[in-house]
Parts: C-alpha cells; structure tokens; sequence
C-alpha cells in the first residue's frame, strides 16, 4: 500500500477576520501537489500548519503517518522546507551555514550542500546579508535539499526570481521526485510553474479548498467553449461550470463529457481553471 | 540543539563582538582603578546580560524565529539556546574577572575574597535582567519585551529598594550577613539566582509554545 506523505484532515483556524475551515487531502508518497490560490486565500497558513508553526484549532495533519501534534522535530528531520523568507542570520557565511546545518539534521550531507552551492554559483566567503533575493532562495533551496529530505514544503519558492533561475530551480524539484519515495508540497501563485511540475493541483479560495485533483484529470474533464450566446443554450447547463460574456461571444469552462458532439471544446490550462473556478464560486 | 548554539555563538561574534570587547577592556580597567571595580563589574554584568535578547532581536530581523520553526527544533530547545547563551556568557565574564582579580592579588599580595562575593551579587543583577526580560520577549518579541521588561524590572527592584532603604541599619541583617560570610553569600546568591533563572526558563518555554510564528 502506498503510503501517503501528507495527510490533512478537516483542518482549520480562525484568525481575526480569517477563517481556514475544514481543509482535507492526501499527498501520495512520490507525488507533487501544487496549492494554488490568490493572496491571502490560506496557502501559507496550510503550510504552517502541516509543519506545526501555528497551533490548529480543529483537524488533523499526518506526516509520513505521523500525527505532527508529537515528536514533529523527529518528523521534520526528514523534510525540507523553503518560505518565501529564507530567515538564515545575515551575518553568516556558507561554511558557517553548514556547520550549523550539521548541528540540526541528523542526515546533512556537507558534500552535497557544497555541491548545490557551486552549482547554484552561491559565493562561499560572502555574507548571506548580501546575496540577492535570487541567491537567498537557491541557498535556501540548497538547504533543504541536502538533508536526504523525504519530502519538501515549499512556500511561494519561485516568488521574486527571474525566468531562467525559475526554470533550474522547477528542473531541480522534478528531480528531487525521480525517487518515488520523496514528494513535495509546493504553493505558489504562479501557475505555469505548477503546471510543469505538479501531480496534484488543490485550489485554495478564502480559506476553503474548493477542489483538489490530479492533474490531468482536471484538464481531461474540463475545457473551454467559445462560442455565441445562442449556441451555448444548446448547451446543458449543469456542463457549464463559469461562462463570461466577451464583446465578440461568450467563453464558458465546461465539463467535458456532459458536452454533446458538435461543439469545439479547448483544452484549458490550470490558470483558466483557477481563475475560473475561483469566479464560478463567486 | 547544537545547530542552534552554534548559530547564536556565530551571530554574538560577528554582531556583537563590541560588547564582549567592552567588557574585556572594562575588566582591564579594574586591574588599575581599584576603587570603582564594583561599578565597572556592575556595566560588564549588564551589557552580558543583554546578549540573549540582542539575539532574540536579531532572530526577528532576520526571520530566523520564523524559520527555525521550520527546522527539527523544539519550541524549548529555542528557547533553551537563548537562556544556556546567556548563562555561559555571564560565568565566562564572571570566571575572567575572577581570574584577573586573582591574578592581581597575587602580584600585590592583597587578595581581597569578600569582593568575589559582591562580584556575585552584581552577577546576580545581570542574571535578573536576563531572567525578566527573556520571558516578556519571548511572548511578545523583543520590541514590546524591552518595553514591558522596564516595567517588570520597576516593579520587582522597587520593593527590593524599599527593603534595603528600611534595613539599612538593620543590627539583626548585619549580624545575618556577617554571620554568612563571604562564601555564604556566593553560595545564597548562587543559589536564589540559579533558583530564579530556572523558573524564568521554564515561563519563557511555557510562553513560547503559545506563540504562533
């Protein structure tokens, strides 16, 4: 059986003027889920959460089939974390970063954090206080890659970096999944990125979990129709999930297979499907 | 736990170095101005004692208190750096004044023991400041700590002011201090401050676990 690498289950918590309410999903062992949401929708939250840095107020989170409410310090030795913050000391260089990382994970692997660091071109006498937002997010990337992780929490990862070192660092995390035991739980607001790299997608608006689903499911199941006002009548209303009138017609995301033959049905990509979805729920 | 200690060690000598090369020099100092020891002691104490909250407060500026949580510590073993820094500081400054001063009698030939136990009692000072202001920090962080922290120290100095002002001439607590002697005294301010320490560092864990990062 395989087993799962994040359990959520009914999770919530309530700040003043923020509710996170009833989250539930699954993260299978080998697999990368994306959580996608606007700003302030309760990605972060999610995150912190699951790794125990705030205090849930209902549910449950599993990690590797362990409650993370005990022994959760044993639990993180085997995952890496990347914020949007890298909040490593300024003061510190690479060789201290390392000595200090040896002191916290049982497991660090001197050689291959060098390794990512040269890789990564990270200067190894300069203080972190001046490495570029670019250069902190590598070397926080090359932190939690070098621990043996099992699985990664990434929040926000790719926010603030340029195209090309976007692109590594999505090529990196693909990597990371080559071994079907290690996952990765990632949020981001930008999308194509997810799109490259996730399993799973699960769609965060307002603090509810409006839909979580592989992937490819969802772009099987769902397309966009273009088309006029009248031949969307044709259409059965309960396949129209959204539609929004243009100057030149109306666009609808549809379900697919409630669709009947005659009508052309594009693919969409997970940006639509967010943006829409997210609209539909308005 | 070593990770974190080492953290802390690495960020007081890049940081923070002036204030241990203060201390140092304040120490030198004493060796020739024999009459305000006490005072210089008294600095040397304080400013140690403000490094575990000057590396709180740049734990804050550098988002580590948020990241750390991310990493495989405990909510007490973050704490527990800040306070074991703390402790090691001070006795390192207090063993260094110790050895100095005894180094000094030794070439005078004039070893004065009562004045390790007025050291101690000036150590004692410097472990209360940490131990009052280590625990507001931790639950409020170090800008609103510092704030609430005067207050605090206000509030447990003024009855002690008080006591001494009332006791002055007190003939039953002079009997009582010389009746203890010098060693008594290190050994009861050891004591009380070690006492007082521990119960801060147990409140400051208890806080921290009910603060959200």
């Amino acid at each position: 059986m395989t087993q799962n690498a994040i359990e959520v289950k009914n999770l919530s918590k309530k700040f003043k003027g923020f509710e996170l309410s009833d989250i539930s999903f699954n993260l299978p062992s080998g697999c990368i889920m994306g959580l996608v949401g606007e700003n302030g929708a309760g990605k972060s939250t999610t995150i912190k959460l699951i790794l125990g840095m705030l205090n849930k107020d209902g549910g449950s989170v599993k990690i590797f089939g362990n409650d993370n409410s005990q022994n959760l310090e044993l639990i993180k030795q085997e995952v890496g974390v990347v914020t949007d913050v890298i909040g490593i000391p300024k003061c510190l260089t690479l060789k201290e970063i390392d000595m200090v990382m040896r002191g916290t994970f049982e497991n660090w692997n001197s050689e291959k954090f060098y390794s990512l660091s040269e890789k990564f071109s990270l200067p190894e006498k300069k203080r972190f206080g001046t490495f570029s937002r670019g250069m902190e997010m590598k070397l926080g990337i090359a932190v939690a890659l070098s621990h043996n992780a099992k699985l990664l929490i990434l929040d926000e990862p790719t926010s603030g970096l340029d195209p090309v070192v976007r692109d590594e660092v999505v090529d990196m995390l693909i990597d990371f999944t080559r071994d079907e035991n290690c996952s990765i739980l990632i949020s981001s607001h930008i999308i194509s990125d997810l799109e490259k790299l996730c399993d799973y997608i699960a769609f965060l608006h307002k603090g509810k979990l409006i839909l979580c689903e592989e992937k490819d499911v969802l772009l099987s199941r769902y397309g966009i129709v273009r088309c006029t006002v009248e031949q969307l009548k044709t259409i059965d209303e309960s396949a129209i999930k959204y539609k929004k009138e243009t100057p030149y017609g109306v666009e609808a995301m549809v379900c697919r297979e409630k669709v009947g033959a005659g009508i052309n049905i594009s693919s969409i990509s997970i940006e639509e499907l967010f943006v829409f979805t997210v609209k539909g729920e308005k | 736990m070593k990770g974190l200690l080492l953290k802390d060690f690495y960020v007081t000598i890049r940081s923070y170095k002036i204030i241990l090369i203060t201390d140092v020099l304040f120490i030198a100092a004493s060796i020739f101005f024999n009459d305000i020891t006490d005072f210089i002691m008294l600095v040397v104490a304080c400013s140690t004692a403000n490094i575990p909250i000057n590396l709180l407060s740049d734990d804050e500026k550098s988002r580590w208190d948020r990241y750390s949580g991310a990493l495989p510590y405990t909510k007490a073993q973050i704490v527990s750096s800040k306070y074991l820094i703390g402790l090691f500081s001070q006795l390192t400054m207090y063993v260094i004044i110790v050895s100095v001063n005894l180094i000094k009698g030794l070439i005078t030939h004039e070893m004065q023991f009562e004045k390790y136990a007025v050291l101690a009692v000036l150590f004692f000072v410097g472990m209360l400041i940490s131990a009052v202001d280590l625990p507001v920090s931790f639950r409020l962080g170090v800008e609103k700590g510092r704030t609430y922290g005067i207050i605090l120290r206000l509030i447990i100095v003024l009855p002690f002011t008080v006591l001494y002002i009332a006791t002055w001439d007190n003939e039953i607590i002079s009997h009582f201090i010389e009746k203890l002697g010098n060693f008594g005294i290190i050994a009861a301010v050891v004591l009380v401050g070690a006492g007082i320490y521990a119960l801060s560092w147990a409140l400051s864990i208890a806080l921290y676990k009910k603060r959200e990062n």
